[in-house]
Order: structure tokens, then C-alpha cells, then sequence
């Protein structure tokens, strides 16, 4: 494994590679710091430029970026009370009275080494599981191939914020969708209309730029003419004594251990887990009333919390090719871009690319400390600036990264319809990570269950005869009975509840 | 637009892409390599199709029953109060729409550069960015950056 990793870490410690991490950690600070712009827009940003370059350092700029949108988003969480992204929100509880009594530098600094103490803890986890999961996936069949994405998916809708049957909705449609095209197993065309450029499916990036580009724009025009002001436009960056933040170290692991453990989990990304690890720490404090006044611990722990699940989403993407998030999503369609099948068989097939990767997500933490400090003055100007100014860039570079990606005109027609699409989906309340999720994993469960249906003479209880299938197949059955008793026991709760004041009366 | 019309219109509109799918790929001719197994090339998005159709009814069904039950507490939270904000959120969107569109005709007949900067400086102006200088000057100029590393650099087979 270290002969391994250090064959990642030759990969990623060449000056260009550093260079590529370190504007993509620059430009993650950026964008997550604007309330509105998410790490999967920036990644479709950069993706006309990645098509020339190689894949691992394309991906390592994008994991750059994943990494500085976490400790972006929390700078507008403290300094604006407006969070960048929806992880920073649980940072804005004691970042905003600290910046607010005048500690706005030494809240950022909080934020900075909780961030980065964060990473390193979720890089620890991933270094050390993902070979141990490797090893076990490369074993897995076509039966169990299948399985592993039917409950990717399953997984994504019934942990996502939105309701299970929405998601369920956006799954089926992005489904649906991945079998337009010539069918890879017998040849026959479906859903082409007589169309060569639908023959090959839906463009990929076409799709990914639609959903992740046009959509987050149409999404947020409302925020245009909309200026925010921050506490402060004087800050420097205060990093707290280390031995102040070592004798904090309880919140570093809890959040930590959320963020790794709850980020493994395909969907919940990092919506939820900050929330709980906040509460943890805040249950287990000796001085919990401080919480929410500007208690350090309130920064410390949901910022480790939302770097550690970088660490914690690449376990299952890189053995499984099962993306924990949305920016997970976007990287597992820039590996297909790239020619690289993602799944089971990366680990055995692409093992540079995958210690590369994982090499980079510790130089990216380390970049985003060394970024965060010189640059926060700059990051505080941008702050103020109306999207108006940004929003037609944004839509220039997703016009050209589905242009660039058949260098046709076509993948940006059908970008932007997946942009309308997409954007119709999200005001509704349908989580359109669950359509791309269905466009990625939809092919490699097709495939899959076929060649082991064919294999098994038609055989159904091929996705049950061994232990670990019918442990997949019983979660999956699992997850939807307690999806279902959740939404029937809400919905019969409410009468209940209202019928009380009556009887009462 | 209220919640529960959103959901009724996506959900019937949901209803007759699942039955639209299944009556096209029901009509697909198999070629001479289809497959004999349990599932064909249609079966999948025949199940992807009716399992669309199944959820879009029952969240209909749950609309109207929560609409029955008065329980939409949630009915218009997501909706701009004012009709004024409704009407200028969708102007902006369907400009923008507009605009990427005629940008993309552009892009095909036009120059790079030109496309690019008239693009950029009317978008600016549409999304209420003044003073026209500063405009024309963050357009132009960023136009002769995106042109530099995109057609320059990248060589994207564009004019």
C-alpha cells in the first residue's frame, strides 16, 4: 500500500500537478465562498479546459476544487451570515457573533485549521479504507455489480434532504434517459428518432454541464441585484494557538468521524452531517449554553466535519463508482470523459490514478491552508460583488465545456435543455443529482444484470444466491420499507396531532 | 407557480413521457443480434418507464390528498411573494435562455471573439450591470482572454 501511495504522491508532487491543485483550490475558496455557486458548477467551469489536459491532472485540479468550496463556503457563513454552500450554514451558528464582537480574523481562523485538520483526518480514513474495500469490490460479479448500483441509487433517494418518491421521480427519469442511444449489448436503437448524434446516447457532459451549469445560473438569477455587505471588509487572518485548538480536539474528531462516516454514504453528502456533528459536540460540551454565542467548537466541528467527507465520498467512488455527491457525480463524468471506466475494476486497472487522486486530496488541504490566509482580504472584496458581473462568464465557459465535448453544436442545445430541465426539477423539489446519478449508474446496471442473467440461464435468484448479495438485496429492500413506514407514519402522525386540540376542547 | 399546481403539471407531464417512452420502444425493430435473454433491450426502459408513470400518479394522488386535507403548509413558501419579483425572475430566466441560444446560433456563423464580447456586454446589461464603459471594457476584454486561451491555446474548432 505505501509503495502505492507513494507512486500517487510522485504523480501528484510534480510542479505542474501542484500548479493544477492549487488554482483549483483558489478557485474552490472563490466560488465557494459566493453564496449561490456550488463545487459542481466550478468543476463543469473548468471542464472545457480539462479536456486537453491528462485525466489525473484534470482531476486533481477538480479535487482542488472540492476541497477549497468547503473552506469557501464558510467564509460567507461567517463574515455575511450567508453560507456559500449548504455545509457552511452549521458554521454561521458561532462564526457570525464571533465576527460579529469583532473576532472575525480568529473565526476564519478557526474555520481554516478545522478545515484542515478535517482533510487530513478524512484523507487518514480514505488511505486506509479504500484499498481494504478495493480488494473486496475486485471480487465482486456482474450480479453483484448490479446490485452494488441499484443501491447506490436506492441509497441517494432515501438519505437525500427531498422527499424519497421525488427522488425516486429524478432516478427513474435519469434512467430512462441513459438508455437512449445504440443498446451496447444486442445493437438495437432506442430512443434515437432517426438522430446519429442521439445514437451514442446522451452526451455526457452535455448533461452534466445542463444540470450542474445552466440550471445552478437559471436557479440563481434571482440572487442578481441582490448585494450583500459583510461584518466587516477589514479582516485578517488570526490563526488560533495550536495548543488552543489541540485542547479542542473532541470536536475535531467528532466532526471528523461524521464527516467520514456519513460522507461514505451515497447522497447525504454534506448536507446533514455537519448538523449532527455540531449537535454532538454541543451535547457532550460542559458549557453548552455558549453554542450559538461564538463558541469555537461550534466552528471547529462542522468545518472538520465538511472536509473530513471529502475524504469519507471518495471511499465508495473510487471502489465502487458510486458517487457520494454531487461534486463526486461530476468527477465520476470526468472520468468517463477521460476514457476511464469507473467501478470495481478501478482500483486493479487505473491504480496511479486512483493513489494519484487520493495523494492529491492531501496536497489540496494542504494548498487550501497556505491559499486561505494571504487571499482573505481578496475573497472579502469579491464577497460583495453582484453575480451579474459573473453569471454571463459562467455561461460562456458551460457553452464551450459542452461545445468542447464533441466539438459539435449539439451537446449545447441539449445541455441547455437539461439547464431548463434541471432548473424546473430543483424549484419543484426534485434533487436533480438523482437524474445524473441515474445517467451514470444506469448503463453499469443494465450491463451488468444482463450479462448475469444471460450467464445464469435466466435465472433471477442469481442476485440472491450468495450471502453478500442477499445482505445488498435486503438493505435495498430495507431502505424502501423504511422510507415508506417513515412517509406513512408522518402522514398519520399530522391527523393525529391536530385532532388532539379538538378532543381537548 | 403554487406547489401543488408544480407538482400536478410535473407529474402529468411525468405521465406522458413514461407512456410516450413505452409506446416508442415498444415499436423498436430488433435487430438480428437481440438478445434471447429474460431482458431484452426494451425491458428496462419499459420498468424504467412504468415505475415513472407509478410515482408520478401516487405523487399526484399525495398532492391532491394533502390539497383535500388543507395541509400545504408549505404551499407557496418557495414562490416569490410580490407578482412583480414572479414577473422579473421570469424574465431573467427566460432571457437567459434567450440569450445562451442566440449565443449558440452565433458561435456557428459568427467570429468567436464577436459572438463572445457582444454576448458578454448584452447579458451585463440585461442582468442591470452599468456604467456602459465598464461593461463594454469587462466584455471586450474578457472576450480577447476566453479567445486567447480557448482558440489560442486549446484550439477549439470554433471561427
Amino acid at each position: 500500500m505505501f509503495s502505492d501511495l507513494l507512486l500517487g504522491f510522485a504523480a501528484t508532487l510534480e510542479p505542474t500537478s501542484i500548479a493544477m491543485i492549487a488554482v483549483g483550490t483558489a478557485l474552490g475558496i472563490f466560488v465557494g465562498a459566493l453564496p449561490g455557486l456550488s463545487s459542481p458548477m466550478a468543476i463543469i467551469v473548468l471542464l472545457p479546459l480539462t479536456y486537453s489536459f491528462p485525466t489525473l491532472p484534470a482531476l486533481m485540479m477538480m479535487m482542488g476544487v472540492y476541497v477549497g468550496t468547503k473552506l469557501g463556503g464558510s467564509f460567507s457563513a461567517i463574515l455575511l451570515r450567508t453560507p456559500g454552500t449548504p455545509a457552511g450554514a452549521c458554521t454561521a451558528l458561532d462564526g457570525y457573533p464571533m465576527a460579529q464582537r469583532g473576532e472575525a480574523g480568529l473565526a476564519l481562523g478557526y474555520a481554516v485549521m478545522g478545515s484542515t485538520l478535517g482533510g487530513v483526518f478524512g484523507w487518514v480514513i480514505a488511505i486506509t479504507c479504500v484499498p481494504l474495500l478495493a480488494a473486496v469490490a475486485m471480487k465482486a460479479s456482474s450480479a453483484d455489480i448490479a446490485l452494488i448500483g441499484v443501491l447506490g441509487l436506492i441509497m441517494v433517494t432515501a438519505f437525500i434532504r427531498a422527499s424519497m418518491l421525488r427522488g425516486m421521480i429524478g432516478i427513474m427519469l435519469g434512467l430512462l434517459l441513459s438508455t437512449v442511444g445504440i443498446d451496447p449489448v444486442d445493437g438495437t436503437e432506442r430512443f434515437t428518432f432517426g438522430s446519429y448524434q442521439l445514437q451514442s446516447g446522451i452526451p455526457f457532459a452535455a448533461a452534466l454541464v445542463g444540470f450542474f451549469g445552466f440550471a445552478v445560473v437559471l436557479s440563481d438569477t434571482a440572487l442578481i441585484g441582490t448585494s450583500t455587505q459583510a461584518v466587516t471588509q477589514k479582516v485578517r487572518l488570526v490563526l488560533p494557538k495550536l495548543r488552543d485548538v489541540f485542547g479542542r480536539w473532541r470536536a475535531i474528531v467528532i466532526g471528523g468521524a461524521y464527516g467520514v462516516g456519513i460522507g461514505a454514504i451515497p447522497g447525504v453528502g454534506a448536507e446533514a452531517s455537519p448538523w449532527m456533528a455540531y449537535g454532538t459536540v454541543r451535547n457532550q460540551s460542559r458549557n453548552p449554553e455558549a453554542f450559538g454565542t461564538g463558541e469555537p467548537d461550534g466552528i471547529l466541528a462542522p468545518e472538520a466535519n465538511n472536509n473530513a467527507a471529502c475524504g469519507g465520498t471518495m471511499v465508495p467512488m473510487l471502489t465502487l463508482g458510486i458517487p457520494g455527491d454531487g461534486t463526486t457525480a461530476v468527477m465520476l463524468g470526468a472520468l468517463i470523459l477521460h476514457g476511464v471506466a469507473p467501478g470495481v475494476t478501478l482500483m486493479r486497472d487505473e491504480p496511479v490514478l486512483v493513489w494519484g487522486l487520493l495523494a492529491s486530496l492531501l496536497v489540496a488541504t494542504v494548498c487550501m491552508f497556505l491559499i486561505a490566509w494571504p487571499s482573505i482580504t481578496l475573497f472579502v472584496r469579491v464577497l460583495g460583488k453582484d453575480r451579474g458581473w459573473l453569471f454571463p462568464f459562467i455561461l460562456v465557459l458551460a457553452t464551450l465545456g459542452a461545445f468542447a465535448s464533441m466539438n459539435d453544436f449539439f451537446p449545447v442545445w441539449v445541455a441547455l435543455g437539461c439547464g431548463v430541465l434541471g432548473w424546473l426539477l430543483e424549484s419543484h423539489g426534485f434533487p436533480t443529482v438523482t437524474v445524473v446519478l441515474g445517467i451514470i449508474l444506469g448503463p453499469i446496471i443494465e450491463q451488468n444484470a444482463r450479462l448475469a442473467l444471460s450467464l445464469s440461464q435466466n435465472d433471477w435468484g442469481v442476485f440472491v444466491d450468495t450471502v453478500p448479495r442477499m445482505l445488498i438485496a435486503a438493505l435495498i429492500v430495507g431502505l424502501i420499507a423504511w422510507e415508506l413506514w417513515r412517509h406513512l407514519s408522518k402522514h398519520l402522525a399530522a391527523p393525529r396531532k391536530q385532532s388532539v386540540p379538538h378532543g381537548g376542547n | 407557480m403554487p406547489r401543488i399546481t408544480g407538482d400536478l403539471l410535473l407529474g402529468g407531464a411525468f405521465i406522458i413521457v413514461g407512456a410516450g417512452a413505452i409506446g416508442i420502444i415498444s415499436q423498436v425493430e430488433k435487430t438480428a443480434l437481440a438478445s434471447r435473454g429474460i431482458l431484452e433491450s426494451q425491458t428496462l426502459p419499459i420498468i424504467y418507464a412504468s415505475l415513472l408513470i407509478g410515482l408520478s400518479a401516487l405523487m399526484i394522488a399525495s398532492t391532491l390528498m394533502r390539497s383535500f386535507l388543507g395541509r400545504d403548509s408549505q404551499g407557496t413558501e418557495d414562490a416569490p411573494a410580490q407578482p412583480a419579483d414572479r414577473l422579473r425572475a421570469g424574465v431573467l430566466i427566460v432571457g437567459t435562455v434567450l440569450l445562451v441560444g442566440a449565443y449558440t446560433v452565433a458561435l456557428a456563423w459568427v467570429p468567436f471573439f464577436v459572438a463572445t464580447a457582444a454576448f458578454l456586454i448584452l447579458c451585463m446589461l440585461f442582468y442591470g450591470r452599468r456604467p456602459w464603459w465598464r461593461v463594454s471594457l469587462l466584455g471586450v476584454g474578457g472576450a480577447a482572454a476566453l479567445h486567447w486561451l480557448f482558440i489560442e491555446i486549446i484550439h477549439l474548432p470554433l471561427r
